[in-house]
C-alpha cells in the first residue's frame, strides 16, 4: 500500500471531528469523563511550562468537583456494609465540607480560566506583529555547486577553536567541510527534512530555529558562527536579539560570518516570498558592520560580483 | 575502543529502561563491532532501595566486563520527605539542598568513583543522568565523557547539581528530539556535540504460536495489548479504567493483554488478561496476534515496546502527554496519540474498524524501525560517534577543562 493510500493528517482531522462532534451531542457521560481525565492527567508530565494550558485547566477541571459519597467497597465481607454505614452516618458533614471545597476549587479554576482567556487574547494581538520561527532564504544559493563565499566561510573559520555553529546549514555541506579541514563544527536548521539523511549519516545536524537554539548555549561556548539565509526575514527586535545572544556566546577570538541577500537586490518582482510575507528587508552590510562594531567585533565585507548578496566577516579580538 | 558504563544497576535480571539500554549497547559494540566493552555498577538489584544484593567483584556478563560495588548508603528515608520539599519549585532549590536530594535518593558510591578514576578506556558513558555516580563521576574521568541522560520533564532535572554535571559532559546521546530539547530547554548546553540514537530493536523470535494460546484466552479472540510493567504510574491503570470504560460503551469479544511485571492491581475483569513476565519468543507472538499495541505511560524517554510493535507491523497508541512517544509516532507515521477518553475511544474503534488504516500505520512502522533503529544501522552510528567524541578529545580540551579555565 502506498503512503498516498491513506492521509495520516486527514484521519487524525477526521479524529478530532468526531470527538467534537461527540462531545457536543452530549454522547459522553460528562461526570464519567472528567473521572477518566483525572486518572489519565494524573502521572502526566508537568504541563503548562510548553504552554499547554489548556491541558492542564482541563485537569484542574476534572479535580475540582470534590465526591461526597465516600467509596465503600471492602475485601472483607462485612467491610462494605460498616463503610456504607459510617458513610451513611456522616454524609450531612461530609457533603457540607466537599460542597465548600468544591466551591473553593471551582472558584479557583473559574480564574485560572481568565487568566487563561487573557492570555489567548494576548497571544492572538502578538501573533499581528511577531513570529514564531524564522524563514530560511535560500535566494542566491547556487544549488549546482559551492557557493561564491564558501572559501572566504572555510578561509575564516577552518582555524578557528571551539565549537563552529552553521544556521541553515540545509544537507550539511558546509559543516562536512569545515569538518574535513579540522574545524569542529555542527549545524542547525528549522527544515527537518533537509538534514534528515546527513544526520542519520552521522553528522551533528539539529533541526533548531537559530534564536531558540542560541537561547540554550551556553555563555562564551562557541569557537565561530556562520549564519546564512537566516537573517534576512527577521524582525528588527529578532535581529537586535540574535546581536546580543551571538555576543554573549561567541568567545573570545571568535569569528562570526554572515552571509545575506542585499537589501537591493530584492526589488521589484525579485523579492523572496518569504521576505514579502515577512514584510521586512535584509539589512544593508554596513548596518551589519556598524553593529558589529560596536559589540568590540572588527569586520571586513565582501560583496558578491552582481552586488546582490554579501558576506560580513567579524572577529572578536582575544 | 574501550568503552566504559556508568550506570546504577548492571545484569540480565534488571528490567530498568536506561541500565537495560546500557546493556545493549555495551554487549551489542562488543559482539558486533569487537570493542572492549566494561561497566562500573552496584550491587543493587531493586532501584528504590539499592540494597546490595549481587556479589561485588568483577564478572563477565556476555563479553562485557562488569565491576560492581557495594554502596554505602541506599536511598534512605529522608529522601521522601526532602523530595516533598523540593518537587513544588526545585528551580527555588539551593544548590546544596540539590546535592543532599541526589545523595539520599542514592545509591552513593565511595568505591566506585575511586576505580572509575583509574579506568583505562577510552571514553566514559553515564546512563542515566539522575544518580550519584553520574554527578560526581564526570569530575572524576580524565576521558572524553558521554552522558546517556534518559532525561524526563521531573523535578530532578530542575535541581542546581545536574546542571553542573551536565555542563562538564562531552557529548551527550539522546533517545529523541524531544528529550534534546527538554534537557536544552533547562539546561544550556546546546553546543555540545549529540546524537539522537534511541535504541536498538531486536528481530522479532516468536514460536509461531496464537498469541491467545499464550495468554490462555479462546482461540480467534481479537485483543489488543500492552507490554510493559503493569504499573500505576506507567498509566496502566488508566488504561485498564479507559479499555473497560470503552468496552462498556463497544460491547464484543475484544479483550486488553497487558504483558509485563506487574506492581499494580488491574481490576479484574474478564476482558482484561494479565499475563506477567514472560519470555522473549511469548512475548513476540503476543505482539504478531494482536490488533493495536497501546503505550498508555506518560512517562517514557524512549519506549522499546512501541518500536517493537511497529517491528511485527502492528500501529500503536500512545499517551499524548509523552514527548518522546508521540514524536516517534509522528515521524514514523505508524501511531496515533490519545490524551483522554474520548479521543482513545474514537481513535480505537477507528483503528479496529479500518483494517487498511492498520496495516498502513503498521507497515509505516516497521519501515521507520529497519532504517532507523535496527541494530546493525544503529550501532554503526553510535560507533562513529564516540569514535568521533575520543578524536575531538583528543584535539580541544574537555568540556571539564574549559570550565575550569573559566572559573565555573
Amino acid at each position: 500500500m502506498s503512503d498516498q493510500a491513506i492521509s495520516l493528517d486527514e484521519v487524525r482531522a477526521e479524529i478530532a471531528a468526531e470527538v467534537r462532534t461527540r462531545r457536543l451531542t452530549g454522547d459522553f457521560d460528562a461526570a464519567k469523563e472528567r473521572q477518566l481525565e483525572q486518572r489519565f492527567y494524573q502521572y502526566a508530565p508537568v504541563q503548562g511550562r510548553t504552554g499547554a494550558l489548556g491541558d492542564t485547566l482541563r485537569a484542574v477541571d476534572a479535580s475540582a468537583y470534590v465526591d461526597p459519597a465516600v467509596p465503600v467497597l471492602s475485601n472483607q465481607p462485612a467491610g462494605a456494609y460498616l463503610k456504607k454505614a459510617m458513610r451513611k452516618a456522616g454524609y450531612w458533614y461530609i457533603d457540607w465540607i466537599a460542597t465548600q471545597t468544591t466551591r473553593g476549587l471551582s472558584t479557583i479554576a473559574r480564574s485560572l480560566h481568565l487568566i487563561d482567556d487573557e492570555l489567548v487574547e494576548l497571544r492572538e494581538r502578538l501573533d499581528l506583529v511577531s513570529v514564531d520561527s524564522v524563514p530560511v532564504i535560500e535566494e542566491g544559493i547556487d544549488q549546482a555547486g559551492d557557493p561564491w563565499w564558501a572559501a572566504i566561510a572555510v578561509g575564516a573559520l577552518s582555524s578557528t577553536t571551539g565549537r563552529a555553529l552553521v544556521s541553515a546549514c540545509g544537507d550539511g555541506w558546509l559543516v562536512r567541510q569545515l569538518n574535513d579541514l579540522g574545524a569542529d563544527a555542527y549545524g542547525i536548521d528549522p527544515r527537518p527534512g533537509k538534514i534528515l539523511e546527513a544526520e542519520i549519516g552521522g553528522l551533528d545536524l539539529r533541526d533548531d530555529d537559530l534564536l531558540d537554539h542560541l537561547r540554550s548555549v551556553a555563555d562564551d561556548r562557541l569557537g565561530a558562527a556562520v549564519l546564512t539565509g537566516t537573517t534576512e526575514a527577521m524582525l528588527p527586535a529578532q535581529r537586535l536579539q540574535l546581536l546580543d545572544r551571538l555576543d554573549a556566546v561567541l568567545a573570545d577570538g571568535a569569528t562570526l560570518l554572515l552571509h545575506s541577500i542585499h537589501p537591493d537586490a530584492v526589488s521589484g518582482d525579485g523579492i523572496p516570498a518569504e521576505l514579502d510575507l515577512a514584510g521586512v528587508r535584509p539589512m544593508r552590510p554596513r548596518t551589519w558592520a556598524t553593529l558589529l562594531a560596536e559589540r568590540g567585533f572588527v569586520t571586513t565585507v565582501d560583496v558578491a560580483e552582481a552586488g546582490h548578496e554579501f558576506v560580513v566577516v567579524a572577529v572578536r579580538p582575544r | 575502543m574501550k568503552v566504559a558504563y556508568v550506570t546504577p544497576r548492571y545484569g540480565p535480571e534488571i528490567m530498568g529502561g536506561a541500565e537495560g539500554a546500557a546493556r545493549s549497547l555495551a554487549e551489542h559494540l562488543v559482539a558486533d563491532l569487537g570493542h572492549e566493552a566494561e561497566v562500573f555498577t552496584t550491587c543493587a538489584v531493586d532501584h528504590l532501595t539499592w540494597e546490595d544484593v549481587l556479589t561485588p567483584g568483577t564478572e563477565v556478563i556476555n563479553g562485557v566486563t562488569v565491576h560492581r560495588f557495594r554502596s554505602a548508603e541506599g536511598r534512605v528515608p529522608e529522601f521522601f520527605s526532602l523530595d516533598a520539599e523540593l518537587r513544588a519549585s526545585p528551580q527555588s532549590a539551593t544548590y546544596e539542598q540539590g546535592l543532599e536530594w541526589v545523595k539520599v535518593n542514592g545509591p552513593v558510591t565511595p568505591d566506585l568513583l575511586d576505580a572509575l578514576e583509574h579506568c583505562d578506556a577510552d571514553v566514559v558513558s553515564f546512563y542515566p543522568y539522575l544518580f550519584y555516580m553520574t554527578v560526581h563521576g564526570v569530575s572524576r574521568v580524565s576521558q572524553p565523557a558521554v552522558l546517556h541522560p534518559a532525561a524526563h520533564d521531573e523535578p530532578a532535572l530542575y535541581l542546581k547539581p545536574y546542571a553542573d554535571a551536565f555542563a562538564m559532559m562531552d557529548a551527550f546521546c539522546y533517545h529523541t528530539r524531544a528529550e534534546r530539547r527538554l534537557v536544552e530547554s533547562v539546561i544550556p548546553v546546546a553546543e555540545t556535540p549529540q546524537i539522537i540514537l534511541g535504541l536498538g530493536t531486536n528481530r522479532a523470535v516468536g514460536r509461531g504460536r496464537a498469541g491467545t494460546t499464550v495468554a490462555g484466552m479462546a482461540e480467534g479472540r481479537p485483543y489488543v495489548i500492552s507490554v510493559g510493567r503493569v504499573d500505576e504510574q506507567k498509566g496502566s491503570i488508566m488504561l485498564a479504567e479507559f479499555f473497560l470504560e470503552y468496552k462498556k460503551r463497544n460491547p464484543g469479544p475484544l479483550a486488553l493483554v497487558f504483558v509485563g511485571p506487574v506492581s499494580a492491581a488491574i481490576p479484574d475483569d474478564p476482558d482484561l488478561v494479565v499475563t506477567g513476565i514472560v519470555d522473549e519468543e511469548d512475548k513476540w507472538d503476543l505482539i504478531g496476534d494482536a490488533l493495536v499495541s497501546i503505550s498508555p505511560s506518560a512517562m517514557e524517554s524512549f519506549s522499546l515496546v512501541v518500536l517493537e510493535a511497529w517491528v511485527k507491523g502492528i500501529p500503536t497508541m500512545v499517551n499524548g502527554t509523552c514527548g518522546p512517544t508521540v514524536e516517534n509516532c509522528e515521524r514514523s507515521g505508524g501511531g496515533l496519540p490519545f490524551d483522554s477518553f474520548a479521543t482513545f475511544e474514537v481513535i480505537l474503534r477507528r483503528l479496529l474498524d479500518d483494517d487498511a488504516l492498520r496495516a498502513e500505520l503498521g507497515e509505516r512502522g516497521r519501515r521507520y524501525v529497519e532504517r532507523t533503529f535496527d541494530w546493525p544501522v544503529l550501532i554503526r552510528r553510535y560507533e562513529r560517534f564516540l569514535n568521533e567524541v575520543i578524536e575531538r578529545g583528543r584535539t580541544t580540551p574537555s568540556a571539564k577543562a574549559v570550565r575550569r579555565l573559566a572559573g565555573d
